[in-house]
């Protein structure tokens, strides 16, 4: 096997272009290198980041990617970074300016994005919806759609998708979640409608691709809290994440919860974010309805860990 | 910084394993192509030093699936030139060009262990720590690679 695999990879060559192109990105970086107090990549030690982070008088913008720090003296440095991104429709989402309050006031509700989910699906303008059915009684789903996309490599894909008031207090996957959530309902009443799980397989060769999971709730206040999952096996965060924290926000933290996994909590405008992601899984949470330690303690008692492990 | 002559040789000895590495995960010249000179320039510009050829690859490797990482933003966003640049491979035999084929169709996890384990050589345990996953995840990749590549060439074999 591993003779023939090499007669099945030989033939596969890097450009003949490539050394020429490589020494030209050079030379022109030699001509107009960047300038040093736009952008640093510094390697430091752990313990020093977690000094620096602790510094609220810290003012730089920075990305921790493994164990390099990138720093950004002034917002216009980030900003030339996001204009350097616009191209790539995929940029990391945390290199942009959160909306304020007032932008995010009329946002979809959590009923409003399942019953939209249910009508629609969420597909890209590279896919379409080829087919779609409503479960009967016996079917573990409540609407089934089967979409192709532009790309035949992956065939056609079915995702169904599943509504339940019960998954705000517990939601298990065979194999993959048993997430017990109940001790949310303390403090938030649960959506009308607003729970929603989806499954998507490729048809052809019958394997799983993602899951996700999504739950509306309502603060006390009035708020919003939203709590998302996602395992998805085409895309793998790693077991050393890049978490982008950007001082435009009031506060952001790198907060580590009591089963020892590291979330990024941001806080702007008196709304929060927070981002968890581990190889296939994420969680992430939107709300503006709770302070900044209510959701760290809401994250010591979700059991990370377990769900995201 | 490497002198002009010896960065040219590191070049010329690792960029076709670079864009095998690439193209296994990307299944795309032109992206496979941008990570290979992205990862050249990487290495011109790190203040790494490297105890050895195997460590200097080891960490080309890693840099190279990271900017792989980056390219994959969406299954759905890939360009369509795979099927002319596969038209322009050229291998010893047909039954090369079948494995081909049904290596590439499968799903890029089982791709790229393919790639290390079998065309580089590197064991399971190197294989999992490239890729920094358990072993037993690797083997488990391996395991179903074979099981997919099997059932495709049999598949193909009956046409």
């Amino acid at each position: 096997m591993r003779e023939q695999m090499k007669k099945v990879f030989y033939p596969l060559h890097a450009s003949d272009q490539t050394v020429t192109e490589v020494l030209s990105m050079i030379e022109k970086n030699n001509k107009h290198p960047k300038p040093a107090k736009m952008v640093r990549t510094i390697v430091i030690a752990a313990a020093l980041v977690s000094a620096m982070l602790a510094c609220t008088a810290f003012t730089a913008d920075y990305i921790i990617n493994r164990r390099e720090i990138f720093f950004f003296d002034t917002i216009e440095a980030l900003t030339q970074k996001q204009q350097e991104d616009l191209d790539d429709p995929d940029a990391v989402v945390g290199y942009s300016v959160p909306s304020s309050a007032e932008e995010n006031a009329d946002m979809e509700t959590s009923a409003e994005y399942v019953a939209r989910a249910m009508e629609s699906g969420f597909y890209s303008e590279n896919e379409k919806v080829i087919s779609r059915e409503t479960g009967s009684e016996g079917d573990d789903w409540d609407e089934r759609m089967i979409s192709e996309c532009d790309d035949s490599y992956y065939g056609e894909i079915v995702t169904e998708y599943r509504t339940s008031s019960d998954y705000a207090t517990h939601v298990t996957v065979d194999g993959l979640l048993d997430w017990d959530l109940s001790f949310l309902s303390e403090t938030l009443t649960p959506d009308a409608g607003g729970q929603l799980l989806s499954f998507c397989r490729h048809q052809q060769q019958d394997d799983f691709s993602i899951t996700k999971l999504h739950l509306g709730y309502t603060t006390a206040d009035g708020g919003c809290f939203v709590l998302n999952y996602e395992y998805n096996t085409e895309w793998d965060y790693g077991e050393k994440p890049e978490y982008i924290l950007n001082s435009v926000y009031d506060r952001n933290e790198l907060y580590t919860t009591s089963d020892n996994v590291q979330a990024l909590v941001q806080e702007y405008d008196g709304q929060i974010w927070v981002t968890v992601q581990n190889g296939y899984k994420s969680v992430s949470i939107f709300t503006n309805g709770c302070t900044f330690e209510e959701i760290c303690d809401d994250l010591d008692q979700m059991q990370l860990a377990s769900v995201i492990g | 910084m490497p002198n002009k002559e010896e960065f040219v040789r590191q070049m010329r000895l690792y960029m076709d394993m670079i864009f095998r590495l690439a193209f296994s995960s990307l299944k795309s010249q032109a992206d496979a192509d941008d990570v290979t000179q992205t990862v050249l320039l990487r290495l011109y510009e790190t203040s790494k030093t490297f105890d050895s050829d195997q460590h200097l690859k080891h960490w080309l490797i890693r840099v190279t699936l990271n900017e792989c990482k980056k390219h994959w933003r969406s299954p759905w966003s890939r360009t369509h030139e795979y099927d002319s640049y596969v038209s322009t491979l050229v291998f010893d035999e047909p039954q090369y060009s079948d494995l081909f084929d049904a290596v590439m169709q499968l799903d890029a996890k089982y791709r790229v262990v393919i790639y290390l384990y079998y065309y580089e050589g590197y064991s399971i345990e190197e294989t999992a720590g490239l890729l920094k996953l358990p072993p037993g995840t690797v083997g488990t990749r391996l395991r179903r690679a074979r099981e997919q590549l099997k059932y495709k060439l049999s598949e193909e074999a009956v046409k």
